[in-house]
This record gives C-alpha cells, structure tokens and sequence, in this order.
C-alpha cells in the first residue's frame, strides 16, 4: 500500500491467484478460426469494439472534412475534391459532395457507432462477468448478430462506392423518395443492422432473466446491467418500427404505392411519425448504457456506494418507457396538430425529471468518498458537465416556443452532440479506461490517460459550445454555404464556425493520441500478474474473474454475498446509512 | 419610442434582433430557461469540483461515508424541478399559443416554396403581382399561406422567431407582425454597408431581415436565401402600386422573360453569356442543333423551350445531367412566351413586331 492510486486491493477471489500458468480467453487459441467463429462473448465483444471503432474514425474524419468546408462561409475547402468546368459548377458539385458527407457522417455514427457503440461492447463483454455468468444465454445468437452486423455495415458503405446517399441521417420524404442517390441500398442496410440490435437485445434480456448467479437479487444487479437491461427492451420494442419504416420507404422508391405521396393521397408528414417513434426511443438505447457505465465508474472511483440505487435503477427503465411518447417533439413545426405538440411537450419534460435526478445522484455520490483523478474518473467528471448542458438544452427544444426559433439550426445539432458526444462517446472512454485492464490484462499509461481526458473535453467544447451560440442566433442546419446570410449574422456565424472548426481539430488529435496509446499498451503495457497488479478493482462480479478472464470467465460459480457497491473502504460506522 | 425601439431591436449574444413583438415574449421564455439553466449548472458542476477536491483520497485507506440515499434529498430534488419544469411548459405554451393564431384582420400572402427559390403572391384588389423577395407594411399582422412544389422545405425567419414547415400538396400558415420600420423604401434595399464600421446605413431596423429555408432540402438547400423588407404603410403602398403597374402593364416579353429568368430561378443553371454552369447556357443554343443523351438530336425551337421548361426530362441535352426542376404548373402561357421571347432575345433573334 504505498501510493494512492496504487493501493486498492481486490476482494481476491478464489480464482485470482495460483494459476498463473492457465490459459486465459485471449490466448487459449490463436488462431483466425477461433476469432472468426468464436462463441465466447468476450471475444464477440473484442470483435464488436474494433469495428465500432473503425466505424467512429472513419465518420470522424468525415466530420473534419465538414468542419474544414465551414470555417469559411462560402464553398471553398470541398471545392478541390470535385470536378467542374467553372466555379460555378465546381460550388454546386462540393455542394453535393458537403450533403452525402454529413449524410454519411450522421448515419455511420448513429446507425454503425453510437447504438452498438457500449452494449455491443462493454454489454457483450461484461453483461455474463457481471451476472456471475459463463457467457450469453444464446452465445451462437450472439455470433449471428455480429455477422448481422457486419453485413449491415457492409451495405451501408456500399452507398459510397454507388454514388453517394444524400438524404440525412432521417430519410425524410418526400426527398428521399425523389433523390437519384443510394437510398434503397443504405436503408436496406439500416434495415438489416436493426436485427443485430434486436437479436441482442433479445440475448441480453434473457441472460438478466434466467443467468444470474445465486443470491443475485434484482437489487444487487449492477446498474450497468440495469441500463442494458432498459436498453435491451427499447431496442426489441423499437427497432422493429424502425424496420417497418425503412421497408415502407423501400416499396415507397420501388413501387411508388404513395403512402407518403400527396399525390397519391399519401401523407408526406407520416414518414416524419414513424421515423421518430423508433428514433427518439434511440437517442435512449445511445444514452442508457453511458449511464449505467458513469454509475460504475463514480462509484468504484470514490469507493462509495452508488446514491440512490433504487430511483437510478428504476428511472432507467421508466425513461425507457416514458421515452416511447415523445417523439412528436421533433415535430413542432412540422404542422403536426397543435394539441399533438401540446402532450409531446409535456411529456417530453416528464422525462426529463428522471433524467435530472440521476445526475444529482451521481454528484451525491462523490460526497464524503475516497475521489481519485485517473483517466476513467476524469472521463466520467467530464461527462457529468457535458450531459447536464446536453440535457439542460434540451429544455429550451421541448419548450414550443422557443423550440419553433431553435428547431433546425445548430442549436440542435449541438444539443445533441453534447448528449451523444458528451455524453455517449466520454462514457465509452471512461469505460475503455476503466475495465482495460480487466479485458486485456495489460495497463494503459496513465498520464496520456488523462491528458486524452482533458483535451477532449477541451476540444470538445469549444466544437460544440459556440454551435449554441450560431444556433440560436439563427444558424439553420445542413448548410453547405452562409455567404449569403445579412452582414451582422456574417460575423457571427463566421467566428463561430472558426472556432467550432479549430476545436473540431483539437479533438480530432486528442482521439486519435487515445487510439494510439491504448494500441500501444496492447503490446508494450506493463502486464497485469495477477489481481493485485490492477491499480483498482470493484465490488461487482467482474472483478472477480482472473486478468484477463478465462475462457468461461469463472472456475467456481460465484455467489452474490453482497451488493455490487459494498466496498470495504466504507465506514459503516459513520452512520447516515439506511 | 424609437431609441427604445432601436435598443431592444439589437442582438445580445444569443439572440438576433427582435423584428417583432413576439419575438419578444419568446426571447423572455428563453432567457428564463437560461438563467434557470445556468443557476443549476453552476450549482452542480460546483458540487461536483467541491466534493471531487474536497474528498479527495489522500491516503489509501480512505474511509468513504456509507450513505446511500435520504429520501428527504431525492423527494426535494424531484419536486424542485417538477415545478420549474410545469413553469416553463406553461409559459412556453402560453407564448406559443399567440404564435398560433393569427389575426383575423391579418393581410394574407400566398408563399411558394421549390427546390431551390421562395414566391410570393400579393392580391391585391385590382391583381394580382409576385415578388421573389418578401415586402411587407410595418405593424400589420401579416398571414402566409405556404405550399411547396417539390419537398419539404421550412420558412424561417429567424429575426422574428417564427418557423414552420413548407409541404407538398397541402398548406401550412404562419403570421408574425413586424415592428416599426424606420428605414425608407426603395432608398433603403440599395443602402450600402460601411467599409469601416461595417454598419449598414444608420438605423438597423431598416436593414433587410434573413429568410432561410430550415428544412434539408437538397443541393442547393443553402442558397435557398431570400431577404424580408419591413417598409412604412407609405411606402409599402408605393412599392405596391407600382408592381401592380408593371403586373397590369404591356411591357416587353423579353423584358418580362428577363425578369422571369431571376425571380424564377433559372439564372441559377443558366447563363446569358456562353458558360455552361449546371445547364446549358442560353446564348448560343437558339435555332441551332443540340444533341439530346440518347444519341438522337434536334432544334432548339420555340416548342422545345417550353417543353424543356414544362418535361425537362424528356429530352436530355447531351453533357447535362438530368437535373432541371419542371416548372409545370407554375408559369402561364404569357409567362412562357416571355421566357421563349428572352431566349430569343439573348440570341439577338427576338422580333418584337412579330409577338
Ligand atoms: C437546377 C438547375 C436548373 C434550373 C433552376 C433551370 N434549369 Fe433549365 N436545365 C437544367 C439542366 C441541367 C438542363 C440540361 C438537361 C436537360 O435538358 O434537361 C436544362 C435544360 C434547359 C433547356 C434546354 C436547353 C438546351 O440547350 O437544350 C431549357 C430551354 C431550359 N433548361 C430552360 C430553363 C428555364 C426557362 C428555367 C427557369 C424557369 C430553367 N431552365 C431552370 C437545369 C436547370
Ligand atoms: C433532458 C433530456 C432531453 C431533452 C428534454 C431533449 C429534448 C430534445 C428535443 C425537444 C429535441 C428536438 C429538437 C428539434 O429538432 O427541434 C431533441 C433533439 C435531439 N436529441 Fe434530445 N433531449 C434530451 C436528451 C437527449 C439525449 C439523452 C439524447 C441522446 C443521447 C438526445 C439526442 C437528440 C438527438 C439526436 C436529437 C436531434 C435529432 C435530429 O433532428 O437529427 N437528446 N432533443
Ligand atoms: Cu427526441
Ligand atoms: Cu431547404
């Protein structure tokens, strides 16, 4: 016990020790085969967080290019990718090229990073450890939606190489129904990834249900599991919606049978209804799973026990709920009745009660516990500050009146990306951070741990803080070009731009810095012997599996003596318990 | 009245000028959300810093406390927010509601939105005249009744906080009421921004409002710009009568055609001049023979003009892609022999005699 961070010690389960010769899940069989068709969850999971992690540097880098057009008003930077024979076909060309960019952007990271992005990952990998489980209930299920996944994502990048989507991430009609550009092929693909998150959701479900180890209680189930447990029952309520809509919109382009065709007695809005009852129940299969992973994380991290299990654990699954009735708050100038905004609206600010709560909890969390500043923990601080301006600007889009000057400009666009990046990404990183170790028995270095924490939350903000400010003075959304806006909005929106651009760049390097020294500690980071080399551990089952786990995670079943946040650091002493 | 006008009239940092009085009572319901919002950011960030440097282990036996809830916070914590979340539902919704009905004396302009330009119509009681910009008398609320020809499109006026969608085959309707315009027309749209300052002219309110299409609607879904021009009941009336002079007028068709060519948008893929941009341009072209996709070929005539405006996918011209808009349905047969008389006239064929 000589340093600080060092000295936390795990409980030390009979596994953890005295078998230093034993094959472990990442070793037992080296081979292509055993990758390609393994059916352990943790390899699914390894499997899972490499391609969702090609898929966000590649959407990333499609996100510099957007921001690098922007940070002049009119068409310059994407000007030298097209062809033309004068500017002004060359500006109409990189106007089309701007558009199948942020198309492209937009649907690579909802549909191929942010909804696997944690449960695919960290679900797959830690849902069985954490239940005291050997694996999945349906590990060959589970290898299927991997594949599932991969050929979804296989469609989707088959839209580029035939002439480029151009629709936005929400298809809307009638556009995407009269645009010569790939949207059968990439809506089939969307389509087909839906299963994968079905079929898992399935999985996930069952596991919780049928697989935990004795004495588990509901009440000792990590929150984490919670999360993924709410999350699993949106994704099989939800997803098949967004298939349906997707199939529409396929029949629609091919057959033309007018269900969203005024002309044809159709109702171009529908598409809008339809599109949102999945979607806004995603933006909760994106944001759930961050939050079962900043419950995790505050808690090990300030050696406490999570504040308010109870409401954290139900409000996970009552958002889930809730969050299936206010998709019409994308919809307050759509010309959707004004009785229909009036309950969206209301609704919409019921959940966000819950929502708020949690993070009062988390910050109780911290008091009077034993706070260390490591890469995980400062991920997770930094998440706490970017949900609540996520969340709180959320408030000003669920208001109707203030929502009808933001809706459609940058205002969203940042609100959003606070809650998905802020959010979503930075509880992906203090995830990685956190149970690195655990997965690969290998230690990540530490400072560049939290030197990565601090630059992306510095780059992040300032990418994202001064779209507030262009958005609501006005900025609309999907915009090639704002030369043309009257000359004090010029001004404004010029600076903005720049500096969202500069930030963009920031962050763009602090990841791609996380990238590298997280491959790096792959190979070249200091092994973990046994469990007392982790710098820290926790009271949930996982951490009583060896490092890195074995084949099938445990060589005794484990029994839930205690709660998941029962750490020997805690002073019952103190008082102010139950 | 008109310092106060001009001062609640400038843009603080969130928010653009105020052009009308809703715009108001809607940035009142914003800064309320702001300073509620900022209050508990502030508060629960400095909670958080507080216990992070507070707590900190500083040895590795730390002892933590065992709390692990107190109904007395989680039942304060809910109900607090509850409150505050009904108040501003309920304000919002007030402020909303005005932005919902409109006036029964309001005066209505019909708005045509396409890919990729916005129409106005005026009715007046002696014709009927358009503009391409929106010109609208200070202090009288106004109705637009909006339609689109294409997609989705959404009218947004961002200095007086109003928005809403533009939809194919069906109507959607908005009305705001611009505040006192102190600029004078026509002097006014031709007012130059200062070099130096940067100013433009020396009233802001004068200045031109932005119009943006909000809705993602395609190429040139940016470039859907157009201005909005507040002018005094005077002048307002001057701007009217003379468009409904030039509306009733015999003016030339080429004239009317050149007109037609930039309030219509074709200027956007045509030119006068020879370049080709995303279609062919117009000089050149008249009476000789243009190469269709498909291999067979023809002459431009005055039928096949009107055929490219009304089916432009029937016959590709060859090197272009078959992106035309039709514009069926939306010029009348005057307004196509205008086009066809400027086509002519941009060739140096256009016979005035001959009609
Ligand atoms: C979005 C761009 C766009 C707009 C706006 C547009 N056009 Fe076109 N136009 C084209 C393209 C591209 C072609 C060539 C392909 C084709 O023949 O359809 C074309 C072809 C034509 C032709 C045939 C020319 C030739 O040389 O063969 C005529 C005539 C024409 N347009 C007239 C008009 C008129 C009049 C307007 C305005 C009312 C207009 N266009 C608006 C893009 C446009
Ligand atoms: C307190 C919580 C929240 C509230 C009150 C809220 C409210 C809203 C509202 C009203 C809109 C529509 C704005 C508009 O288009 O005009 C919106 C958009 C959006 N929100 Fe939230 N939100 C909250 C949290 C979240 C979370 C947690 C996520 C996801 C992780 C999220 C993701 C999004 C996305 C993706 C959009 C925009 C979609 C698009 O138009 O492309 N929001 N939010
Ligand atoms: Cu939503
Ligand atoms: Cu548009």
């Amino acid at each position: 016990m000589t340093t600080a961070t060092d000295a936390i010690r795990p409980g030390g389960g009979p596994s953890a020790t005295g078998h230093a010769e034993e094959k472990d899940y990442l070793n037992v069989d080296n081979s292509i085969m055993s990758w390609l068709f393994t059916l352990d969850h943790k390899r699914i999971g390894l499997m899972y967080l490499a391609s969702v992690l090609f898929f966000f540097f590649f959407g990333g880098v499609l996100a510099l290019l957007i921001r690098t057009e922007l940070f002049t008003p009119g068409a310059d930077f994407l000007t030298y990718f097209v062809s033309g024979k004068n500017a002004a076909e060359l500006k109409l060309a990189a106007a089309d090229l701007y558009n199948q960019l942020f198309t492209l952007h937009g649907a690579i990271m909802i549909f191929l990073f942010l909804i696997p992005s944690i449960p695919a990952t960290f679900g797959n990998f830690f849902l069985p450890l954490m239940l005291g489980a050997k694996d999945v209930a349906f590990p060959r299920l589970n290898l299927f939606s991997f594949y599932i996944y991969v050929l979804g994502a296989l469609f989707f990048l088959y839209t580029l190489a035939s002439g480029g989507l151009d629709t936005g991430w929400t298809f809307y009609t009638p556009y995407s129904t009269s645009t010569n550009t790939a949207v059968i092929a990439s809506t089939f693909g969307a389509f087909i990834l839906g299963f994968s998150s079905i079929l898992t959701g399935v999985n996930f479900v069952v596991t919780v249900h049928k697989m935990r180890a004795p004495r588990m209680t509901w009440t000792r189930i990590p929150l984490f599991l919670w999360a993924l447990y709410s999350t699993s029952l949106i994704q099989i309520l939800a997803t098949p919606v967004l298939a349906i809509t997707l199939l529409l919109l396929i029949f629609e382009r091919a057959l033309g049978i007018g269900i969203f065709d005024p002309a044809m007695g159709g109702d171009p809005v529908l598409y809008q209804h339809f599109f949102w009852f999945y979607s806004h129940p995603a933006v909760y299969i994106m944001i759930l799973p961050a939050f079962g992973v900043i419950s995790e994380t505050i808690s090990v991290h300030s050696r406490k026990h999570i504040f308010g299990y109870g409401f954290i654990a139900a409000s996970s699954v009552s958002i889930a709920l809730i969050g299936f009735l206010v998709w019409g708050h994308h919809m307050f100038v759509s010309g959707q009745s004004p009785l229909a905004s009036l309950l969206f609206s209301m609704i919409t600010f019921a959940v966000a009660v819950p929502t708020a709560i949690k993070v009062f909890s988390w910050v109780a969390t911290l008091y009077k516990g034993s706070i260390v500043f490591n890469a995980p923990m400062l991920n997770a601080l930094s998440f706490i500050f970017l949900f609540t301006i996520g969340g709180l600007t959320g408030l000003f889009l669920a208001t109707l009146a203030t929502d009808v000057h933001l809706h459609d400009t940058y205002f969203v666009v940042a609100h959003f990306h606070y809650v998905m990046v802020g959010g979503t990404l930075v509880a992906f990183l203090a995830a990685i951070h956190h149970w690195w170790a655990k997965m690969f028995g290998r230690h990540y270095n530490e400072l560049c741990g939290r030197i990565s924490a601090i630059f992306v939350f510095i780059g992040f903000n300032l990418t994202f803080f001064s779209q507030f400010v262009m958005g609501s003075q006005g900025m609309p959304r999907r915009y090639f070009t704002y030369d043309q806006v009257s000359p004090e909005l010029l001004s404004i929106y010029t600076r903005m731009h720049q500096i969202s651009t500069v930030g963009s760049m920031i962050l763009g390097l602090a990841l791609t810095f996380t990238l590298f020294y997280l491959t790096h500690s792959l190979f070249f980071g200091k092994k973990v012997h046994n469990d007392s080399d982790l710098r820290w551990t926790g009271e949930s089952m996982e951490w009583k599996a060896a490092t890195p786990p074995s084949p099938h995670n445990f060589h005794e079943q484990p029994i839930a003596y205690n709660g998941p946040y029962d750490f020997k650091e805690i002073d019952h002493s103190l008082g102010g318990g139950h | 009245m008109n310092a106060l006008n001009h001062l609640i009239a400038t843009a603080t940092f969130w928010m653009p000028r105020q052009a009308s009085d809703v715009a108001v009572e809607l940035d009142n319901v914003f800064y309320f959300i702001y300073y509620l919002s900022v209050i508990f950011f502030v508060g629960i960030i400095a909670a958080m810093v507080y216990f992070s440097l507070r707590y900190r282990r500083k040895s590795a036996d730390q002892r933590t406390s065992p709390i692990a809830h107190s109904n007395t916070l989680e039942l304060w914590w809910t109900a607090i927010p509850t409150v505050l979340l009904a108040v501003i539902f309920f304000w919002g919704f007030k402020a909303w509601v005005t932005l919902n009905v409109p006036p029964a004396n309001a005066m209505e302009i019909q708005v045509r939105a396409w890919k990729w330009g916005w129409e106005f119509t005026y009715n007046t009681p002696n014709t009927t005249f358009t503009s391409p910009n929106l010109y609208v008398p200070e202090k009288k609320p106004i109705k637009l009744v909006m339609t689109s020809n294409d997609v989705l499109h959404s009218f947004y006026l961002p200095e007086f906080r109003i928005k809403r969608d533009v939809i194919p085959k069906r109507s959607t309707v908005l009305w705001f009421e611009a505040r006192q315009a102190t600029g004078t027309w026509p002097e006014e749209t031709a007012r130059k921004q200062d070099p130096k300052t940067g100013k433009w002219g020396d009233v802001s309110l004068s200045k031109p409002y932005n119009l943006f299409c909000a809705e993602y609607c395609g190429q040139q879904h940016s470039m859907m710009m157009r201005k909005v021009y507040v002018l005094s009941q005077a002048h307002y009336e001057k701007w009217v009568a003379e468009k409904e002079k030039d509306a009733g007028s015999d003016k030339p068709l080429d004239v009317l055609g050149q007109e037609l060519y930039t309030s219509k948008t074709c200027n956007t893929c045509h030119s006068v001049d020879g370049t080709a941009v995303l279609g062919p341009s117009f000089k050149g072209r008249y009476g000789a023979k243009i190469e269709f996709a498909d291999g067979t070929s023809g002459q431009m005539d005055d039928d096949y003009i009107i055929e490219s405006i009304e089916y432009p996918n029937r016959k590709i011209a060859k090197g272009f892609p078959a992106a035309m808009p039709t514009f069926k349905g939306q010029l009348d047969a005057k307004q196509l022999r205008a086009l066809v008389a400027y086509i002519q006239s941009v060739n140096g064929k256009y016979n005035a005699q001959k009609k």
